[in-house]
């Protein structure tokens, strides 16, 4: 393995997931607004506050795009891991704890702009499956700190 | 120099009077011009909506101007026992009593923003008839500056207080922008026609309409500048359309859940609104339960309306706060008019007055 690469992917792999995580973050919260307000219009009863919200629309398309640039640093940041792991440990994926919840993380955001974008699902649905993905994403983020053989670096069993 | 303000409104006087006592502004242009020596006034602008009709009077001689007004009103009312049904205010009580009025907290709908225009276009009458003298001048123009104040700094103003503008306000809820939007109108009623008003003034896109004669759709449509649907057509082209008013006659639901899942489908999830303003409903209750589908009947909007105005109806004091302050500082600018001493109102208001030293 080309050593440059593998210092690129050890500088980079936990900046990169944590910027992705910051996103992702961002969008959920988003979500929880969307929620929030889809539910005040089905209940007819509007608080003071969603009249400063912006729109169900816009809320809707700005989870999209937090999605859409959170999910490619993300892949970056896996792969990276792979490259660092390889050189490290000896194998590209060890299904270590934190790195089966990255994947499913990844495949609930995939999910997310599957459906979103491809089938046509808009709204409540995909609001829901938004926050479902950072649940996912903070499961990895315990993973990674208590559970992990290979991650967990709180408990002094991270190898590298 | 005095003043003072004579007059009725929706709360001390019955419509009938109000009717006889309101002015056009064809009328006005020619009964203003004589009017001050009539009433021994300098200055005077007639104020006439349908909810009021007021005069404010300057004058050098307040004692005769008060029995003058009293008899003008009085000859034009037709009204036996007049008085108890008047209020008559002066000096500062006027100045405050018409900050009040262009505020909208003398109005039928406390906060609404018609009446700022009503007292800018009863100034602007007295100014082209000559009958607005300097005090007038001041005043006036101080009021409509005190009536935009009270609207920014307290939330007298804050939500949407007419079906219309309610339905509006929802729709922005869900689309932001209307720009682009497209609206389609079910059963041409006057309501019905007045909300799509409002929606295009917000500039939303371009309007179906469609009706049960086909005539008056195409009537309409011309209106609008929009295209004329047959019945059987709209169901259709609801898959394009972002709002959809609906006011037909129809005894039953004509939209039912099926049939806008079905349209859902093909809108790939675009959110679909639907004002109801059809009494029996058009709409069928169960489409409000489909996703990105809402469904507004009048109640609805009507319940929404109350809760606005209740809110604003919390903001009444802070409002009158601003115009106690205003009235204290118009009463200290008359005094020093009097003397001789005239000095120039700083907009954003002097909270300290500075004094030479």
């Amino acid at each position: 393995m080309n050593n440059t690469l593998f210092s690129i992917a050890r500088v980079l792999h936990v900046p990169i997931l944590f910027l992705s995580y910051a996103i992702f973050a961002a969008a959920f919260t988003v979500g929880i607004l969307y929620l929030w307000q889809e539910r005040q219009m089905k209940s007819k009863h509007l608080a003071e506050l969603s009249y400063q919200l912006p729109s169900l629309e816009a809320l809707d398309t700005l989870i999209s795009k937090l999605i859409a640039v959170a999910l490619p640093l993300l892949t970056v940041g896996i792969l990276l891991g792979g490259i660092w792991a390889h050189r490290s440990w000896g194998r590209f994926w060890s299904w270590d704890p934190s790195e089966t919840w990255a994947l499913i993380t990844w495949l609930v955001y995939v999910a997310y702009l599957l459906v979103r974008r491809g089938i046509g699902w808009r709204g409540r649905k995909t609001a829901y499956l938004s926050l479902a993905g950072f649940v996912m994403v903070l499961i990895t983020y315990v993973g990674v700190n208590y559970f992990s053989p290979l991650h967990g670096l709180l408990l002094g069993m991270g190898k590298h | 120099m005095s003043i003072l303000v004579m007059g009725l409104n929706h709360r001390t006087a019955p419509v009938d009077l109000r009717e006889r006592l309101s002015f056009s502004h064809k009328q006005l242009q020619s009964l203003l011009p004589g009017l001050p020596e009539e009433l021994n006034a300098n200055g005077l602008v007639l104020l006439s909506t349908c909810n009021r009709t007021e005069l404010y009077v300057s004058s050098e001689d307040l004692p005769a101007a008060r029995e003058k007004t009293l008899a003008f009103i009085r000859s034009h009312a037709n009204a036996s026992d007049l008085e108890p049904l008047l209020y008559t205010q002066e000096e500062s009580a006027a100045v405050q009593h018409l900050f009040r009025v262009a505020s909208g907290l003398d109005s039928m709908v406390v906060g609404e923003n018609e009446v700022l225009a009503q007292v800018k276009q009863a100034y602007h009458t007295a100014v082209a008839a000559s009958t607005a003298d300097k005090l007038i001048h001041v005043l006036f123009q101080r009021s409509l500056y005190v009536g935009k104040r009270v609207r920014t700094e307290t939330g007298l103003s804050v939500g949407s207080a007419s079906v219309a503008s309610v339905a509006v306000t929802l729709a922005e809820r869900i689309f932001g922008d209307l720009h682009d939007r497209e609206i389609m109108i079910l059963g041409a009623g006057k309501m019905a026609e007045l909300t799509a008003k409002h929606l295009l003034s917000q500039k939303a896109r371009s309007i179906l309409v469609s009706n049960r004669t086909f005539e008056r759709a195409c009537e309409l449509a011309r209106q609008f500048g929009g295209q004329a649907l047959e019945f059987s057509q709209a169901m259709e082209k609801m898959t394009h359309a972002d709002i959809v008013i609906c006011s037909t006659a129809a005894p039953h639901p004509i939209i039912k859940p099926d049939h806008v899942s079905r349209i859902m489908q093909e809108r790939k999830g675009r959110s679909l609104f639907f004002i109801d303003i059809a009494m029996p409903r058009d709409v069928h209750p169960d489409v409000h339960r489909i996703d990105n589908v809402y469904v507004y009947n009048i109640d609805d909007l009507q319940s929404i309306i109350t809760e606005n105005v209740a809110r604003r109806a919390s903001e009444v004091s802070a409002a009158e706060r601003i115009i106690r302050d205003k009235t204290e500082e118009f009463s200290r600018w008359l005094k020093a008019f009097r003397a001789g001493q005239e000095h120039s109102f700083t907009h954003y208001s002097p909270a300290v007055i500075k004094t030479t030293p």
